[in-house]
């Protein structure tokens, strides 16, 4: 039972590139044996525990020009991959016009591990029970990736082919997110249950929605920690989609949506409470979304804001 | 109250807090010593397992490598850590079936080698080098599949697993003819769970012999001089060569294991060198001391007007690998079930029985939070049936004046008055009466009570022995061996002794922190700090107050009836006026003190005493707790809003002290009712909830409102009145909130924690 | 493993430290220079305790690289009284308030707890209870059970309020 004992870090090299195209190149030379550092919030710890084993140790804390959060000139939101939870928690823009993803990041408990972590860090994390994730999936974000073979945008449902791994190939980064501007009548989501209020969730879903003409024209409901990724319940997107979200609607879509999830037993949970509870939180999250969706629809363009999310808490 | 008190009943800083606030306070984890070696520990990967043999050469051999053990190299004495057998206490169904590493693996995680090296990565390689061959045995980790024939056997000299069966030393009367006439019978089964101590220290050792064979430890310890004996007979040292040390600790809730600091030591002697054992947050998981897990199935006989005439139960003990407090606790235990309410005809009985888990031992309430989660969701079984209102039956079952407690007669009548306070201020009408529907919740609100005792008297003593001295410039000196683990024991005696000797509190000092040069003390449990330590210094500052005032009286020519002590000075009582607070200044302490050691011709003399105290009592603090909360239908999800305890205190010598106690205490009752879990595997017995990313903490977050009240009505027996509280706060959140669900939504969970997932499954799936 | 010389500051002062990659911040910190009032509670980043202030913001040490720290300014618990401009004996008002309002037990969690006040208080000066929860979300404490460590933490931000005019 070694990881038991383990307590400092065993020896690695570090580094401190200045631009992307040198931590790329540091990576890429070094294999599986590298790992990029960011906050260092998750990767510290876990070298710790000796559940990560790597001999070099690339920071980006230095590289010029990750750290960054703007507005899009189409309206959406960008931010950096060393742009911090913290950072991204207190910008006004992503409070009011993305209440979900703020939701989400807001009920992370502890300030310290926001301060450090980043949002682009607890993507690359790959758990299936990131907070995050889904709620950024729920906002069609995209993951900028820069390589040796130059760069590309990954969609987020994407970014997770499998458990614990992302799509990024040797040498490749994550640079930023884009999060593209929400259109009319648009209402978004976050809910989540956890053990307490700093455990990792047990299940955590983000909805959202686009209603016109009181219909419902786009559906998307990210889920986590119900299956070995992150994921979309597309069956149940696909039955609200072009239809009227009547509460029998809804219904019917959380119930395909727990049919979606492939839970497991763990110390956090039951996989009978996370499909049963996965219901219930879809179901929950559609009708906040739709309420807000027909909110954003009937005040759009006035001053508060172009989502009719607002604060949520 | 009387209001003639100036230090007693003042919200004082705690003892030692401003060193705590800077930064400066060192705790045994913040120690090093020049040449000190990193101790590491070797874990058995297996639930049950011989060791058939464990080679160190390769591990010895490694450079940086000082000392390798196994257990050959410990002393083979059958050991408990929680066993004194020099007559402290009643030993007649302990026993001591550990040795400090033993030849065979009785949990995941149980240690079977350490080893001692210049840095840690070394130690870390050495552990990797020691090669063991295991035979791994099948194993048992629930208690009734280890109480079946054919059962794995945990211990072979028992020959199955079931260690001791004792009944309750304290039933009387004919239960089964109460029952069989009771109009009104509630009976069910509980399972608690094994709730970890997790202070925020981790467990941690630093030993050093010196050249003459002088050890010594220092290390978190609640009772230093019993375990400086102990260690003392296991290393075959004289007592008077150990000196165990520590001066302030990271949260007493319980005695640790105690098979830390002899590891430490054995690999301090081997290597020759100082040893830091320190343990991980997953170590000190597993070794921290759990509360005992108990099935308990209790029954209760109750008359038409609402009277307990039956208290019945039968209670299996989950000793885990180790026997250690198992008697002791569920003793206790057995006394609290079956004595919190004035009740004719009691039994109970207990069968202890190992398992392959980590092993239970004494945790802040000791067997008490586990009785009172069964016993007071029965009392409001039986009230349902009754059709009573629970607060009701209660207060028509309280023990009275003349009933006993634990051992001795009540010394006040609170309890009726406190559950009454309780309600009050819970809005208990009110909130029995709105409607329970809120939307996707079911509102609900439970009251539980409690009683406790102020130290283990009669059956364990914690006696004092102390000096206390009048220093050179006015102030007082207490030599005391009294670790300080975040109570405020010791400033809540400073206040207690600047009111007897009319002096301010912080001219009180304590030398508290080593076992050498003092006298012996029973050191810390059983809810007692205050009761027997405060008695024992009030007796020591009269005894002293006595003392300075015949000097005082020899020095002026005036009789010692005429003079008192206030505000540092020795006054003349004014003529013909029993008010000493207005008379006449004559002598200042300090020079009074001064002069007795400078100028006293016929020679020096300090002004000092020695008090040697036994108490002789214990009274009872009582209290209950109030929860109202709301349960989500649709997950399960119990939103505790509020918590009311009210605590009959008998004086609040530091009121803030007292209510950090009893907040404190709560917080680990809500971690006990709702989520604090190791998650030992069922099949594997690994515990998956060691560190604090999986064995959770309530954080600031999920601390609901929380209403503290002190009942204060003065305990005759008690230093000022005041009587035991350190345990309290946490005997009766979990039943309360088990009660409030009950009240909300109809469900009875009898198994701790009460998890959303449990809930859920109790109201038969989602409920929307 | 390539060693560095680190330079920078703590509490004030500049330091330099020989140090190797894989040596955390609280090592360098309890280690190196001595401060012990950073503790370690859990080294997984979940408790809090090993909480100082890195720029001003605050950083688990548990789970930072001391190399990281090259050129940066650390205040740590010791040197928090001093950082405001009071004598040696005089306590930071947050301190002060721990102290008077019995928020502090066994003190392991004391350090963590302040530093993590301060950070707060520097970003709101006047927060509500739910807000100073919030804030010390990420902190735990076995002994006191909250109540009066925000009781405290709202005290503190009164006086500094005050003291700051506003
Ligand atoms: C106390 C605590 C509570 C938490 N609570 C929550 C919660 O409630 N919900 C939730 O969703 N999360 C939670 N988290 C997770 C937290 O959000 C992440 O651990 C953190 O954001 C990781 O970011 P980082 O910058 O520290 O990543 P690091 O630790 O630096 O990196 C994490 C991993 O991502 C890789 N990586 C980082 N950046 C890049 C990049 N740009 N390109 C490629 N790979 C990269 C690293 O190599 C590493 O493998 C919690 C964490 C802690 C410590
Ligand atoms: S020790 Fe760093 S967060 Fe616990
Ligand atoms: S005071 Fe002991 S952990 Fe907080």
């Amino acid at each position: 039972m070694s990881h038991m004992s383990a307590s400092k870090l065993p020896p690695f090299e570090y580094y401190e590139p200045a631009t992307v195209e040198q931590a790329s190149k540091l990576l890429d030379n070094h294999g599986d044996e590298a790992r990029v550092l960011a906050g260092g919030i998750d990767l510290i710890p876990r070298m710790r525990a000796g559940t990560v084993k790597v001999t070099q140790v690339v920071s980006l804390q230095r590289v010029n020009g990750l750290d960054y959060m703007r507005r899009s000139t189409a309206g959406g939101i960008d931010f950096g991959a060393m742009t911090t939870l913290h950072a991204l928690e207190r910008w006004e823009d992503l409070r009011v016009g993305f209440g979900a993803l703020y939701d989400a990041i807001h009920q992370i408990t502890s300030v310290q591990a926001k301060c450090m972590g980043t949002a682009v860090g607890n993507l690359c994390v790959a758990t299936p029970a990131s907070d995050v994730a889904p709620a950024l999936a729920a906002y069609d974000a995209g993951i900028l990736v820069a390589g040796p073979k130059g760069e590309r945008r990954v969609p987020l449902p994407e970014f997770y082919p499998a458990y614990g791994c992302t799509a990024l190939g040797p040498g490749e980064i994550v640079t930023g997110v884009e999060v593209p501007a929400i259109p009319k009548g648009h209402g978004a989501a976050f809910l989540n249950l956890v053990r307490t209020h700093a455990d990792i969730a047990k299940v955590t879903v983000t909805a959202a929605v686009v209603i016109a003409d009181g219909l419902c024209k786009q559906a998307r409901i990210a889920l986590g920690a119900v299956a070995p990724t992150m994921f979309s319940a597309e069956m149940a997107e696909a039955l609200l989609e072009g239809e009227e979200m009547t509460h029998e609607l809804i219904r019917a879509a959380a119930a395909a949506a727990a049919r979606e999830t492939r839970p497991i037993d763990d110390l956090r949970s039951t996989a009978e409470y996370r499909r049963a509870t996965t219901e219930v939180l879809v179901a929950r999250a559609l009708h906040k979304a739709a309420g807000r969706a027909r909110v954003s629809a009937a005040n759009w363009g006035a001053d508060r804001g172009p989502s009719g999310e607002g604060v949520t808490r | 109250m009387s209001t003639d008190l100036s230090v007693v009943g003042r919200r004082l800083p705690a003892y030692g807090a401003v060193n705590k606030a800077t930064g400066a306070t060192k705790y045994s984890v913040d120690m090093c010593e020049p040449g000190m070696l990193v101790g590491k520990l070797l874990h058995s990967p297996h639930a049950h397992a011989n060791i058939r043999s464990i080679d160190k050469s390769r591990a010895q051999a490694l450079p940086g490598v000082l000392a390798v053990i196994s257990w050959e190299d410990i002393p083979q004495k059958p050991f408990n850590p929680s066993v004194q057998d020099w007559g402290l206490h009643d030993t007649s169904n302990e026993i001591n079936d550990m040795y400090v590493i033993s030849e065979k693996a009785r949990f995941v995680g149980d240690v079977v080698g350490a080893v001692a090296a210049v840095d840690e990565a070394t130690a870390v390689e050495a552990l990797r080098l020691i090669d063991v061959e295991y035979e791994v045995l099948p194993a048992v980790f629930d208690v009734l599949d280890a109480m079946r024939p054919g059962a794995p056997v945990v211990h072979d000299s028992f020959g199955s697993n079931v260690s001791r069966s004792f009944g309750f030393a304290g039933s009387r009367g004919d239960v089964e003819r109460a029952l069989g006439d009771a109009p009104v019978v509630v009976g069910e089964t509980f399972k608690t769970s094994k709730q970890f101590i997790q202070a925020l220290e981790p467990l941690n050792c630093l030993a050093e012999f010196a050249p003459t064979g002088e050890l010594t430890v220092w290390m978190p310890v609640q009772r230093p001089l019993v375990f400086r004996k102990k260690i003392a007979e296991l290393f075959e040292l004289p007592e008077a060569k150990v000196n165990v040390i520590c001066e302030h600790a990271g949260g007493f809730f319980g005695e640790a294991n105690w098979s830390v600091a002899p590891i430490c030591v054995a690999l301090a002697k081997q290597a020759g060198r100082p040893v830091k054992l320190e343990y991980s947050r997953l170590e000190t998981g597993m070794n921290c001391a759990s509360r005992e897990t108990y099935v308990i199935t209790g029954t209760l006989g109750v008359s038409a007007k609402g009277e307990l005439t039956a208290v019945k139960e039968d209670v299996i003990v989950d000793s885990g690998a180790y026997f250690n407090r198992s008697a002791a606790c569920t003793v206790v235990h057995m006394a609290d079930f079956t004595g919190l309410y004035r009740c004719p005809n009691v039994s109970a009985k207990a069968t202890a029985v190992y398992t392959n888990v980590p092993m239970a031992s004494g945790f802040r309430g000791y067997g008490g939070p586990p009785a009172f989660f069964a016993l007071e969701q029965l009392m409001d079984m039986a009230a349902e049936k009754l059709d009573l209102d629970p607060v009701e039956l209660r207060l028509r079952n309280v023990k009275r004046l003349g009933d006993f407690g634990h051992a001795f007669p009540l010394e006040t009548d609170t309890h009726a008055a406190v559950i009454r306070l309780g309600a009050e201020k819970i809005g208990w009408e009110e909130k029995r009466a709105r409607p329970k529907v809120d939307g996707d919740v079911r509102r609900g609100v439970g009251v539980a009570a409690y009683y406790d005792v102020s130290g283990g008297q009669p059956f364990e003593r914690f006696d004092r022995n102390l000096e206390m001295q009048l220093n050179e410039d006015g102030s007082v000196t207490v030599i005391i061996n009294h670790p300080d683990g975040g109570m405020n024991l010791l400033g809540t005696c400073a206040q207690l002794i600047a009111e007897v000797l009319g002096i301010d509190y912080q001219d009180v000092h304590f030398v508290h922190g080593e076992t050498e040069g003092k006298l012996w003390d029973g050191g810390m449990a059983a809810n007692g700090g205050l009761y027997t330590v405060g008695n024992a210094v009030v007796r020591a500052a009269h005894s002293l107050k006595a003392k300075i005032l015949a000097e005082a009286s020899a020095r002026l020519g005036v009789p010692m009836d005429q003079l008192a002590l206030r505000n540092r000075e020795i006054r003349l009582k004014a003529a013909g006026s029993a008010d000493f607070v207005l008379g006449t200044p004559v002598l200042s302490l300090r020079a009074l003190a001064d002069d007795a050691i400078y100028k006293a011709l016929d020679g020096s003399r300090s002004l000092a005493i020695i008090e040697a105290y036994h108490p002789t009592a214990n009274p009872n603090p009582v209290g209950a707790a109030f929860a109202d909360l709301a349960v989500d239908i649709g997950t399960g999800v119990v939103k505790v809003e509020k918590l009311v305890l009210v605590h009959d205190i008998g004086r609040a010598i530091n009121p803030a002290t007292v209510e950090g106690q009893l907040q404190g205490g709560i917080s680990m009752g809500l971690g006990y009712g709702l989520f604090e879990d190791p998650a030992i595997g069922p099949t594997d017995g690994v515990m998956r909830g060691g560190d604090f990313n999986t064995y959770r903490l309530a954080s600031p977050l999920d601390m609901p409102e929380v209403e503290v009240v002190l009942y204060e009505d003065p305990a005759p027996s008690g230093p000022f009145g005041g009587k035991g509280v350190g345990m309290c706060g946490v005997h009766a959140v979990a039943p309360a909130i088990a009660n409030a669900i009950y009240h909300a939504v109809d469900v009875r969970i009898t198994e701790l924690p009460m998890t959303p997932e449990k809930i859920l499954e109790a109201l038969g799936g989602r409920q929307l | 493993m390539k060693k560095q010389v680190l330079t920078f500051k703590v509490n004030g002062l500049s330091h330099d430290a020989i140090v190797t990659p894989n040596m955390t911040l609280s090592e360098l910190l309890r280690e190196e220079l001595g401060l012990t009032g950073a503790k370690e509670s859990c080294g997984v980043g979940e408790c809090g305790a090993c909480t100082v202030l890195v720029e001003g913001k605050p950083v688990l040490s548990c789970s930072a690289l001391a190399i990281a720290a090259r050129d940066k300014e650390i205040l740590t618990i010791e040197g928090l009284a001093a950082s405001v401009g009071k004598k040696p004996g005089e306590l930071h008002p947050i301190q002060q308030a721990f102290v008077d309002y019995g928020a502090i037990q066994c003190g392991f969690c004391s350090p963590g707890m302040i530093l993590m006040a301060k950070a707060l208080l520097d970003e709101n000066p006047g927060p509500t209870r739910e807000e100073v929860q919030e804030g010390l979300g990420g902190n735990l404490c076995r002994c006191t059970g909250y109540v009066k460590i925000v009781d405290a933490v709202l005290a503190a931000a009164d006086v500094l309020r005050k003291e700051a005019g506003t």
